[in-house]
């Protein structure tokens, strides 16, 4: 079986996250979102991959979207209003929540402010939403018979999820993305042993390792305290929701400490509403926020006030936290274009820039701005990058891997080079696949296909009984029984290995797998089945003579055994007295018994430990199972000269075995 | 399969389930009936004020100096209670349990002829109480002394064993934190996030109401892990503050749909109950064995919780049925008016309302029908709602954060975003409309403005605020007291306030699964092979002990489902058939198999090396050693009958000429062992050796020499289906 991967967005690149992903014959689209670097059709993944002639809905079983990000979600009105899927799509009851506000934010830039055409409606957000099946955490989800889908707390933004996908036996984890360290007020990301074929994740952070939490956050609110200070402005582009709330937090507490009286603005209208979803949804924050809600909510800002466009000229100093996130328009840029030439001024970009945006101009150190053909921006202020953003970094990336136990990986969300190192790190680490693939590049990964069937308790308690009787470790891993000789046998018996010791992980099994329509496959007990059916038992017995030359073979043992004697006292003459007697003449000689003797031996030595070899009825003959070895009587209707050789047909694998060892015993030539 | 159960039928659930080689305790829930027997308790809520005083910011430091010196004061008090309850407990409190238990158990199945036994028996006990010298006359000694419970009965059950405790809503969780901090226990617990939440602020609620009145570490003062041994005749005291947290801690929050597995063999999941928020009932899963345990459920579809998930009877086997609604209940649609009516009369008249009731569940419901039919009447402004209980803050806040474990209708307030329950709204936005206090004691008097709505507990009526509100109230028969808690018994509950003129109202919503209800769900999935229902449900018990149920129909076994029923003190065996154990066969072995078919069922024999590891058993191919052990160990399996003319014309095939057929009826052999076997003797050479092949009706014998067997074989071979 093979699982298929084809990042339509999102491969070697951040932004219009859209992951098509093919698995037990399932099409699962693994978010939906936008490009924020372009205006033009580049800022939505190519759709026409999956289908040239529209019907989406035919083609995939489900869309999954792992947060609100508009580079998460985006695209999906488009996708559903106007490219026309109308199958399931899945998120969690957060991103539900607050993903209609963020899109309906991004229309009114797009579309009113820049009068952009052939983009979607308020309506067509509207009806999007109304297809959203909003899903709980940990709640295994049948999307149809075969398809399930489980999400995780990601930790990245309130409601952010990874999920785990499996078809069969075939899995897989997205993870959206992702924050493996907690913060102020989201948890970290978490998931189950889950052991996927394949672990899809981001790389955002690939190559970097990030210092303390703690010191990131003292770092920056040193710089915006020595803004203030001297009488600068603070901008700080932060989308309304998501990590704008953490910093509200981490500000709101050191303004309260330092007594600080300089005004802290929320630019978006959205900051009460914004603040009254994650009252709402509490329990998708962390615990200390979580305990602590009852008595004093978090999200009940005392310092920080809404933002009035009519601020703008106030004399400063003030803090002001302004969306969008990018600058790349809203009240963030008119803020930054006015405070821009002022180096007493400050902008703190807290979060990752999408190549092409203004913020990402700023970062890259550019003095000169150019939003459009008529303006240019002089950048005078001081440019702060603080990496504050909840992304996992390498080191968490690496734990993520392990704490799911991946079998491949595949990076996405990230830059180019530095996905690159990160994937030969996780090869070397886990020597474990890893892929980078590009947009539009299929990967591969082959999965070994099991069947789920069902196993007759009774059958497997049979063996493990059989198992311990036969008290033989060679079944578990490490010494195989061809090998051990009797004096290995005695010494191995004295000093048990821990090896030996350990419980055997492995039980050999036989049986009769049924297969009936309709019903699951089970393994039961060979005779019973068969038994059920009503079908006779036929019993079949062989009874063959197995011919030697006895006077070749006294000899030849004699010879071989003078050969040994100055070396050891031959073990075969201590174990029975009768070949000790070779003082006596041929003609007295019971030559059959001489060879029954020899066959024991070889018997006990090569398949003795696995299986009982009984010597019976007055030495006259040699029983394993049912295969019964003796020497001739009177009233058998075979000439003398042979051994007796019996069984049934049952166990016929063991007759031939045992045969061709007394074949083996039997000829002349040792 | 084993089900005990160790609280009698009407009670909490707590059973016993023990399937294979796993113990399962399904709930652990603490009985109430007890309660009724015991004395009220009247103030004594110091802790109360105190902790207000220690969370209310707003406190007074005038206020925190009198608190402070109540408590040493409280110290002091409870020391002389202590020796004095131990004395007493040892004493009194026994025997008054066996005078309640003696008459008071049958009493509450058949309310009206015992109940006046009932009330003697307690009339009595208090006239005891008076004249006991420990007992000081005043009604505050009486409130510290320790209320003593009787445990599910534990007794039979080897609690050391017991692997996993799954709870299904908060009404059966009181009796936990004795399991977990009392005894060996040392299973798992799981429960789903509500259900711990609201389950600690009714443990809570308990702890106030009836625990020691000095929680602050009693663990520092008294040992009662001590107390507890010595409390003898299965009485305890109630447990602590210290015992709750570090009960809570234990369980393992789950969610609905999540799948847990447990040892490699046991799965467990939650499926929604409908029964309130995070209400639960468990699929639990033994190798390929379904069990369905259905807790308090509720089909109602109008209430605020996510609605029943029936898709655990799906592949269920057998089915646990408990905690269903007894006959002549109120249903939820028909009560609910009656409780309006009821309500809006007494503000009309201005008079208060007491409603006893834990602050969860329907009540969240009922808050919203009665305030929309109140608006309705025009009452809106003219009355306050006030929420008293030691929990009802974060009960009320916290309702409404769960937005997820609510109904869609609910679910889909979030999105707006508003608060999904009226409580939040009536709370938040129309300030003085709706309040909500620790106790009574404090700032409920000041801000008290008539007429009220109190909701608030415990619903028992020996303890807790109601108590003293019934003493302020409850000699006027303008105000109303009106019963909602369906679990709760109205006569014995109102019998020491006998005297008291407040006009009673019992409408008791009940919204749980009637046995009808129980029977039309169970139709709409497939039939398990066995539903456990408990005593109350049944009608009568057939001779083969399947029952008859209580419903309209008068459902009886059939042959796809028995009915039976479990009662406490008594285990419910039934047969499991074959198990079996989930296995997964891998790729390689699959490719090699050869099945024959029998009609439409398929066989193939299989051998091979089954590992298992991370608790999951795979069969895959053998190594090499291992299958030279395997063939040592084959069985091969010849099935058909043999015949002659199939024999012969296989031998003709590789080349046997002049064949000798002689047939004998069964002559007796030298030994006598063989009497009366008709046998066909098959006499030929090949490759010029004798060989003779003997057929009877079920086996046939090949006697030939070593070197030409393996060409005999074959034909022999092919008149038969071989594995």
């Amino acid at each position: 079986m093979t699982i298929q991967i084809v990042p339509l967005g999102a491969g070697q690149d951040v932004g219009r996250s859209c992951i098509l992903v093919t698995i037990g014959g399932k099409n699962i689209m693994l978010d939906c979102g936008m490009h924020m670097g372009f205006n033009d059709e580049r800022r939505f993944p190519d759709f026409s991959y999956i289908s040239k002639t529209g019907d989406f809905t035919e083609m995939l079983d489900c869309v999954i979207i792992s947060h609100f990000h508009l580079d998460h979600c985006g695209a999906l009105p488009f996708f559903t209003e106007m490219c026309g899927y109308d199958g399931n799509i899945y998120m969690t009851h957060p991103t539900k929540a607050i993903c209609p506000i963020l899109l309906e934010d991004y229309r009114k830039i797009t579309v009113d402010k820049k009068g952009e055409r052939n983009f979607f409606s308020s309506q067509d957000i509207k009806n999007c939403m109304k297809k959203v099946i909003a899903v709980n955490l940990h709640q295994t989800i049948m999307v149809d018979d075969d398809l399930e889908i489980c999400a995780y707390y990601a930790g990245h933004v309130l409601g952010a999820a990874m999920f785990y996908i499996r078809v069969g036996e075939e899995s897989l984890v997205y993870t959206g993305d992702y924050n493996m360290t907690p913060d102020r007020h989201l948890g970290s990301a978490w998931i189950d042993k889950v052991k996927p074929d394949v672990l899809i994740t981001e790389s955002t952070y690939a190559t970097t390792i990030r210092d303390s939490k703690r010191s990131r956050e003292r770092d920056f609110l040193k710089k915006v305290h020595d803004c203030v200070a001297g009488g600068g402005n603070v901008i700080i582009p932060v989308f309304a929701l998501g990590r704008a709330q953490e910093l509200c937090i981490l500000i709101e507490t050191y303004w309260e400490r330092m007594d600080l009286k300089v005004p802290i603005y929320f630019s978006a209208g959205l900051t009460e509403k914004a603040n009254h979803f994650y009252r709402l949804f509490i329990n998708w924050t962390n615990e200390k926020i979580k305990s602590t809600f009852v008595h004093r909510n978090m999200f009940d800002f005392q310092h920080i006030r809404a933002w009035d466009r009519a601020y703008i000229d106030n004399p400063g100093p003030m803090v002001v936290f302004a969306t969008p996130g990018m600058l790349h328009s809203g009240t963030s840029l008119e803020l930054f274009k006015k405070w821009a030439p002022d180096p007493k001024n400050m902008v703190i970009m807290p979060g990752f820039c999408v190549a092409g945006t203004v913020g990402s101009r700023v970062l890259a150190g550019e003095k000169h701005i150019k939003t459009d053909s008529f303006t240019t921006i002089e950048v005078n202020l001081q440019v702060k990058n603080l990496s504050f953003s909840a992304h996992a970094d390498a080191k968490g990336i690496m734990q993520l891997i392990r704490q799911c136990d991946a079998k491949n990986v595949v990076l996405v969300h990230g830059e180019k080079s530095s996905m690159g190192f990160l994937k030969s790190r996780i090869m070397t680490e886990f020597g474990i696949p890893c892929f980078d693939p590009a947009n539009g590049t299929t990967v591969s990964i082959e999965t070994s296909h099991v069947i789920p069937i069902e196993m007759s308790a009774s059958l497997l308690k049979q063996h493990l009984i059989r198992q311990t009787e036969t008290q033989d470790p060679g079944m578990t891993t490490s010494s195989s029984p061809e090998h051990s000789s009797s004096d290995d046998n005695s010494e191995q018996s004295d000093f048990k290995t821990p090896m030996d010791i350990r419980p055997s992980d492995k039980v050999l099994i036989q049986g009769m797998l049924v297969m009936d329509d309709g019903k699951p496959i089970r393994l039961e007990d060979a005779e019973e089945v068969l038994e059920k059916v009503g079908m006779a038992n036929h019993k079949v017995r062989f009874e063959v003579r197995k011919a030697y030359n006895a006077t070749a073979l006294r000899r030849a043992v004699e010879n071989a055994e003078s050969n040994e004697s100055q070396q050891r006292g031959s073990w075969a003459m201590e174990m029975d007295g009768d070949s000790g007697q070779t003082d006596h003449s041929y003609q007295e000689w019971d030559s059959d018994r001489f060879a029954l003797n020899l066959v024991h031996i070889a018997l006990e030595r090569s398949i003795g430990k696995q299986i009982k070899v009984v010597r019976e009825e007055g030495d006259d003959s040699i029983a394993i199972r049912s295969v019964k070895i003796r020497a001739p009587t009177e009233k058998d209707e075979f000439e003398r000269g042979g051994l007796l050789v019996g069984w049934d047909y049952r166990d016929e694998d063991l007759a031939t075995r045992v045969l061709s060892i007394v074949t083996l015993a039997l000829s002349a030539n040792r | 399969m084993r089900l005990t159960s160790l609280l009698p039928d009407g009670e909490p659930n707590c059973l016993v389930l023990k399937v294979r080689q796993m113990l399962i305790m399904l709930d652990c829930g603490l009985g109430q009936e007890q309660l009724y027997a015991m004395p009220v308790r009247e103030g004594g809520l110091t802790e109360d004020n105190k902790e207000n005083s220690v969370t209310a910011t707003t406190g007074s430091t005038t206020d925190n100096i009198t608190t402070g010196s109540k408590r040493k004061h409280a110290e002091i008090d409870i020391r002389q209670d202590w020796a004095s309850f131990l004395k007493a407990s040892s004493t009194q409190f026994p025997s008054k349990k066996m005078a309640r238990g003696s008459n008071g158990q049958p009493s509450h199945s058949s309310k009206t002829p015992s109940s006046t036994t009932g009330i003697t028996s307690s009339a009595s006990t208090s006239a005891a109480d008076s004249t006991t010298p420990i007992a000081n006359a005043t009604s505050k000694s009486m409130s510290t002394r320790e209320y003593m419970f009787k445990l599910p009965d534990f007794s039979g059950v080897d609690l050391k064993a017991i692997d996993v405790v799954v709870i299904s809503n908060y009404n059966h969780i009181l009796a936990l934190p004795y399991l977990t901090e009392y005894t060996d226990f040392q299973g798992r617990i799981f429960a789903t996030e509500p259900t711990i939440e609201f389950g600690r602020q009714l443990m809570i609620e308990f702890v106030t109401f009836f625990g020691t009145s000095v929680t602050s570490s009693p663990h520092e003062i008294i040992d009662r892990k001590e107390l507890v041994a010595r409390a003898g005749a299965g009485l305890y005291p109630a447990y602590t503050h210290a015992d709750i947290k570090a009960c809570i801690d234990k369980i393992q929050p789950v969610r609905f749909r999540e799948h847990i597995s447990l040892f490699g063999s046991l799965k467990l999941t939650a499926h929604s109950a409908g029964y309130c928020l995070g209400s639960s009932n468990w699929l639990i899963q033994i190798g390929t064995e379904n069990i369905a345990y259905v807790s308090s459920s509720s089909t109602q579809g109008n209430l605020h919780p996510d609605l029943f998930d029936g898709t655990l009877l799906e592949n269920a086997s057998t089915v646990v049925a408990t905690d269903l609604c007894p006959r002549g209940s109120f249903t939820y649609n028909t009560g609910v008016n009656l409780v309006c009516q009821s309500i809006a009369s007494t503000i009309a008249k201005k008079g208060n309302v007491l409603i006893p009731s834990t602050i969860s569940g329907f009540l969240f419901d009922l808050l919203e029908d009665v305030h929309l039919h109140l608006s309705r009447m025009g009452l809106d402004g003219q009355f306050q709602y006030s929420f008293i209980s030691p929990v009802a803050d974060t009960a009320l806040q916290y309702s409404n954060i769960l937005a997820e474990w609510m109904a869609p209708r609910k679910q889909e307030m979030v999105y707006i975003p508003e608060a999904p329950l009226l409580h939040g709204i009536l709370l938040e936005k129309e300030k003085g409309v709706a309040k909500h206090y620790k106790s009574v004691h404090g700032a409920f008097s000041s801000d008290l403005k008539l007429p009220c709505i109190v909701f608030g507990g415990h619903p028992s009526l020996r303890s807790g605020p109601m108590v003293n509100l019934l003493h302020m109230w409850g000699n006027k028969a303008t105000n109303t007291i009106v019963f909602i808690e369906p679990r709760m018994d109205v006569v014995a509950a109102m019998e020491p306030y006998e005297n008291l003129t407040i006009a009673q109202q019992a409408v008791q919503l009940d919204i749980r699964l009637s046995v009808d209800q129980l029977v039309e769900v169970m139709n709409k999935y497939r039939h398990p092979r066995h539903v456990l229902v408990p005593m109350r449900a049944i009608a009568s018990t057939l001779p083969d002990g399947s029952v008859e149920l209580a419903d309209t129909k008068r459902t009886t076994s059939t042959s796809s489902t028995r009915w039976s029923s479990y009662k406490v003190g008594e285990s419910v065996q039934l047969g499991m058939g074959s198990l079996y154990e989930s296995v997964l066969l891998s790729e390689e072995l699959a490719k090699g198999i050869l099945p024959q078919a029998f009609g439409n069922v398929s066989f193939a024999p299989i051998a091979g090396s089954l590992s298992i590891y991370n608790n999951q058993m795979q069969l895959k191919p053998a190594s090499v050693q291992g299958r030279q052990l395997l063939s040592l160990y084959t069985q091969r399996l010849l099935l058909g009958v043999m015949n002659l003319p199939n024999l012969l014309a296989g031998l003709t095939a590789i080349g046997v000429t002049n064949m000798e057929v002689s047939e004998s009826e069964g002559k007796e052999s030298k030994e006598g062992k063989e009497v009366g076997v008709p046998e066909i003797k098959v006499e030929f050479e090949l490759q010029n050796q004798a060989a003779t092949v003997i057929l009877r009706e079920t086996e046939t014998i090949v006697k030939c020499d070593e070197n030409i067997r393996s060409l005999l074989r074959e034909p022999i071979l092919k008149c038969f289906q071989s594995f």
